[in-house]
């Protein structure tokens, strides 16, 4: 019988390996690097759409398979109907999933507006937009169905949405390698 | 670690730490293995760091660094001794994060 715990998670237990008497120093040693392999491959695709930058317009529907952002508007709780004239947004700390390796995004946390018409951003700002239809509680900010594409520079970081900006739309894998490659 | 003083009594912040959420650890062969989904890395252990992170449940680093000492009959001092820098290892690695239980008396 002994005293020691079991392991955790039903483990097989490192603590019942040790040697009376002796203790190393604990180690661990990186055998694969599946980010340094997920950056690579993100770096190259990110190269390549950037020797040929596209821009994709705005879509409606939620199954485009692209970089892309979720627009937030102001709608309407009793019918659902957006209100228009005060305009699209994208939030900029909804961006932070996809800053890699220290690379920030352009909005930060700041609001910028979108203009679904020409898909290109509008003014930025710092504070959470309010609707002009004033204090009614009619209206709330919600994510609609408009989904803007964004752009990414050849370094992987975030620069701008739909027309705007530098950079290139990305699309197909390359968008889905982002969300893989992320370090914490 | 001397943090804080508060109201003129020195204070010790005891570091503790956890397991990162997803991270599994694997016995193969005579090895250890862990694999953290945060750093996207697998990493070869040794049985002490092996039996570390077993341990990281019963508190902070001189809670562990006690029952190392008693299950291998070494003194205290040179257990904590060797557990010194490995918290910045396995932090970095994705593999444990700091919680803080608070400031005790010294």
């Amino acid at each position: 019988m002994t005293d020691k715990q079991p392991a955790l998670n039903g483990e097989q237990s490192a603590r019942r390996k040790l040697v009376r008497g002796v203790f190393g120093v604990p180690a661990a040693m990186a055998l694969y690097s599946g980010s340094a392999r997920a950056n690579s491959s993100i770096l190259t695709c990110i190269v390549n759409r950037n020797n040929t930058p596209q821009t994709l317009p705005v879509v409606t529907t939620p199954d485009a398979i692209y970089l892309r952002y979720q627009l937030w508007a102001f709608v309407n709780v009793a019918n659902g109907t957006i209100r228009a004239d005060d305009g699209y947004w994208l939030k900029g700390s909804e961006l932070d999933a996809f800053n890699r390796l220290g690379k920030t995004h352009w909005l930060g946390t700041n609001w910028q507006r979108f203009d679904i018409a020409t898909n290109r951003l509008g003014a930025m700002q710092s504070f959470v937009p309010v609707s002009s239809a004033g204090a009614s509680l009619n209206f709330e900010l919600r994510k609609v169905a408009y989904w803007v594409a964004l752009r990414v520079d050849s370094e992987g970081r975030l620069v701008g949405a739909g027309a705007s900006g530098t950079g290139s739309a990305v699309n197909a894998s390359c968008w889905n390698s982002f969300a893989m490659g992320s370090p914490a | 670690m001397l943090e804080l003083l508060r109201d003129g009594v020195a204070s010790v912040t005891v570091a503790r730490y956890v397991r990162r959420p997803g991270v599994r650890v694997e016995a193969v062969g005579e090895g250890w293995y862990a694999y953290s989904p945060a750093s996207g890395e697998t990493l070869r252990l040794n049985v002490e760091m092996a039996a570390v992170l077993e341990l990281l449940d019963v508190g902070d680093e001189a809670a562990i660094a006690g029952v190392l000492a008693a299950d291998t009959g070494l003194p205290v001092a040179s257990i904590a001794a060797s557990l010194t820098g490995i918290w910045d290892q396995l932090r970095d690695a994705g593999l444990i994060q700091r919680i803080t239980d608070g400031a005790v008396p010294s």
